[in-house]
């Protein structure tokens, strides 16, 4: 604050001064403004000054000092080595750890003006020179490149006696490059710089610094042409290159062998060649026989070696046309019935599977009767019983002898139906559904192949969905065949699975003994057929169901050779009802697709 | 490194005690004796370590220096005129200021000089550190520093010791050290405590750099006689 009142109150002076002498046109001297001090070895040091205004008159300007506080001032010793306006301290002036408070005083003929104090320790101003001798070599050490850039001390700094001591720093780039980069080395005179572009030209520079003290000047550049070598990366980025190629060609070769054969055909597809439906040409060339014929949509042969057990599949169709009605002799009716089952089975698709006797259940959409003969066949046979249809039962049964043959459909359709009896034991938990108001009983006739022949009995379920069934036929004449439809195909939604009460073995009476089929015996296998052997019929209502006792061993129950103790069917009212003890089963509304009968449950109480 | 130094430098002191003498080491028993109880470090190791420690302190002095300046910058009046007037408590201990002048003087002599720079030092830091604690808004830095630099005087007057005995095989330093010493006292014509502390941390600087100067001269002078006089 002082200062600057001291200031102000000299241009004042100074102004009043000018006011006084405006004729004149001088006046004291600017004043001069000490720059820096600087010392390149800490042995001497120079001072420089700019000087402030001349004041129009020639001005002269000299440095003085004092050392430490004490009052003595001395002059600058030296005004010419350092240059203009400055101030050269040589060795005998200069002592270090000292503390120089230098001013400098501007005079002119009309004042002097003195600058502001410098105060200065000459170990802390030092700057020294640049490094000297500066050469870069190009080097190889265990094939890894790099440069050795070496350098000395400038020649005034005394390094060696340990009177000062120096730090560098070198920067270098490519010749193109525009951003330097600095490398510092601490106290040693080399270097070495890795991470080299072949080819390329360098330049190179270094500068030092005391421990307290200035950078010094960036030294001359030094130019340095790096010679090409392979560097490790290009070398592994090389390598890598290679092996991911050679690696694709074998995954390339490696595909192609394996899809040899798809590849073929997407580059040559194979000619379009005829091909009938259904048929297969692998079946052809594996020259089975039966499988062959099964395709064709043929039936398939019977196991001749058996005698005992004869499975004859008939095969049921159950369409909405068909319906139980008596012929009673009328040539019409049969007509009729042969026209509606021709129409029937007029339609040409999707009765290939149906068609065949294997099978079954859930298989097929439609229920497939296939009516055979009429009368006439049963004529045939003979000692075929059937009863007219009592009231509200109706029965059916077959004597058995070694002449009968199965009815023969070729009178209707021209098709041969022998198939196994296959008979739907209904489950236990359907046993009281079996039997509806509306059921109806199919006569399927049977074509005997071997010497037995068998009854198929055959309920048709019929649920309350249908409509307008036909009441069974009346009863009638032996001659009389019935033929039972449902309106609807109302099983065809039957989801229950199908029993079969299988067919054991036909006794010396012509009686099919039937065996059930049920869930809950445990001796039996579920996945077998079983067959109920129809004895008789008995009463014209009554179908009596006999057991095998040869043919499953694993029953408990066996059949009853009597007639007395054998089961017995009798239809009642609609209801199929067991003979020996009387028990109102009601026939499953759950009638399998096909038609037949589950009589599993009729013979449970015999178990 | 410098945890050996210091071991060996304690266990000289160890060695010392027992002997009921000033506090300065005796002469070791090494190589020679039978009794080697005495590790015994090449004197060029031992200028390197020592050296090396002054040369840490020197800086940290510095760095010390500058971040008393910062915390004063409210008062940027004292710092100015204090520098025209540094009366350094070392005054009386005389080292010349040129190179050739120092290079004229013996090697004793010049590790006389050190040690008593050191000696003088260890008081006066000691109080720094105290007195650092009065100001407003001290650095962290600062006080870690000077306390650093304070607790490792100690190891440097002990290697500078070992130094004198190694170079000049002498077992016992004149008591004339003593009466040379110029006590610190708490000036009673001073300036403020502000001035003088700022006063304080220069002298120490410039003191440390001196140190480091003539240990790196003397060590010089040791290894390579010829060259390092031809300046």
């Amino acid at each position: 604050m002082k200062e600057v009142f001291s200031i102000k109150l000299f241009l004042c002076k100074l102004l009043i001064l000018l006011h006084i002498l405006m004729s004149s046109g001088q006046t004291p001297p600017g004043r001069p403004v000490i720059t820096e001090c600087r010392s390149p070895e800490k042995e001497t040091f120079t001072c420089w000054w700019v000087p402030g205004s001349s004041g129009g008159l020639t001005t002269k300007y000299s440095l003085h000092y004092k050392i430490d506080g004490s009052q003595e001032n001395y002059e600058c010793p030296d005004y010419k080595t350092g240059g203009q306006n400055s101030c050269y301290f040589n060795k005998s002036y200069t002592s270090v750890w000292n503390t120089y408070t230098i001013t400098v005083i501007a005079t002119n003929n009309l004042g002097s003006n003195i600058s502001e104090p410098l105060y200065v320790d000459v170990a802390y101003i030092v700057q020294p020179h640049q490094p000297e001798n500066i050469t870069a070599e190009f080097t190889t050490l265990d094939q890894k490149p790099y440069l050795m850039v070496k350098w000395d001390p400038p020649k005034k700094a005394d390094t060696k006696s340990g009177w000062m001591t120096l730090q560098y720093e070198l920067r270098i780039k490519p010749e193109k490059g525009l951003i330097w980069e600095n490398h510092f080395a601490g106290n040693q005179k080399q270097f070495n710089i890795y991470s080299l572009i072949p080819g390329e030209v360098y330049l190179v520079e270094v500068h030092c610094k005391p421990d307290h003290g200035y950078w010094s000047e960036w030294s001359h550049t030094t130019y340095v042409q790096i010679p090409h070598y392979m560097r490790v990366r290009d070398t592994s980025i090389w390598m890598m290159i290679g092996i991911l190629s050679g690696f694709i060609c074998l995954l390339l070769i490696w595909t192609i062998a394996v899809k040899c054969n798809r590849m073929k055909k997407y580059l040559l597809p194979p000619v379009p060649v005829p091909k009938i439906k259904g048929f297969d040409i692998q079946q052809l060339k594996n020259k089975n026989s039966e499988d062959l014929i099964l395709a064709l949509g043929g039936h398939g042969f019977f196991p001749t070696n058996s005698t005992e057990l004869l499975i004859e599949f008939l095969e049921v169709d159950d369409s909405n046309e068909w319906k139980i009605m008596p012929c009673m002799g009328d040539y019409n009716c049969q007509e009729e019935q042969r026209n509606a089952f021709k129409s029937q089975n007029d339609k040409d698709s999707g009765r290939g599977s149906c068609d065949s006797n294997t099978l079954l259940l859930g298989k097929c959409s439609e229920n497939k009767f296939h009516h055979n003969g009429c009368e006439n066949t049963v004529k045939d046979h003979g000692k075929q019983e059937i009863n007219p249809r009592a009231e509200g039962t109706q029965t059916l049964s077959f004597n058995n002898t070694e002449d009968v043959t199965l009815l023969d459909t070729d009178t209707i359709k021209g098709k041969t139906n022998t198939w196994p009896l296959v008979y739907s034991a209904v489950n236990k938990a359907q046993t009281s559904q079996l039997l509806s108001s509306d059921n109806k009983l199919l006569e399927t006739p049977v074509k005997n192949l071997n010497s037995e022949s068998y009854l198929i009995t055959h309920m048709v379920d019929q649920t309350e969905k249908q409509k307008g069934s036909g009441d069974p036929a009346s009863s009638g004449t032996a001659d009389q065949c019935y033929w039972v439809s449902t309106d609807e195909a109302t099983h065809l939604t039957s989801s229950k699975p199908m029993e079969y009460v299988e067919v054991e073995k036909v006794n010396q009476q012509n009686i099919l003994i039937v065996k059930p089929k049920s869930e809950h015996s445990s001796s039996i296998d579920s996945s077998r057929q079983e067959y109920t052997k129809v004895s008789a019929v008995v009463n014209d209502n009554v179908l009596v169901l006999m057991k095998d006792k040869g043919a499953q061993c694993n029953h408990d129950h066996r059949e009853l050779p009597n007639l007395s103790d054998s089961h017995s069917l009798q239809w009642q009212d609609g209801k199929l009802v067991t003979g020996s003890s009387v028990l109102a089963v009601q026939v499953s509304t759950n009638l399998a697709p096909s038609g037949y009968v589950d009589t599993s449950a009729f013979l449970q109480p015999m178990h | 490194m410098q945890k050996a130094f210091f071991q060996v430098s304690t266990w000289f002191f160890v060695l010392s005690q027992t002997w009921g003498t000033l506090g300065y080491p005796l002469e070791c028993k090494d190589e020679q004796g039978s009794s080697n109880r005495c590790i015994s470090i090449p004197l060029d190791k031992l200028f390197d370590r020592v050296i090396q420690h002054v040369e840490l302190i020197s800086r940290v002095s510095e760095e010390c220096c500058s971040l008393f300046e910062e915390m004063l910058v409210p008062f940027p009046l004292q710092p100015k005129t204090s520098r025209g007037v540094n009366i350094c408590i070392t005054k009386a201990i005389p080292v010349p200021g040129s190179k050739s002048e120092i290079q004229q003087i013996s090697d004793k002599w010049l590790l006389h000089s050190v040690l008593m720079l050191v000696q003088t030092w260890i008081e006066p830091l000691t109080y720094l550190q105290e007195t650092l604690n009065r100001y407003d808004d001290v650095p962290d830095a600062l006080l870690n520093k000077t306390k650093w630099v304070s607790d490792k005087l100690p190891s440097l007057e002990q290697g500078i010791v070992l130094l004198i005995k190694k170079m000049l095989q002498e077992g016992f330093l004149m008591t004339e050290l003593q009466q040379t010493l110029t006590h610190f006292n708490k000036q009673p014509e001073v300036l403020e405590s502000t001035l003088r502390d700022y006063t304080l941390f220069n002298c120490f600087k410039k003191d440390a750099h001196k140190i480091e100067t003539i240990l790196k001269l003397l060590k010089c002078r040791r290894n390579h006689k010829l060259s390092c006089l031809l300046y």
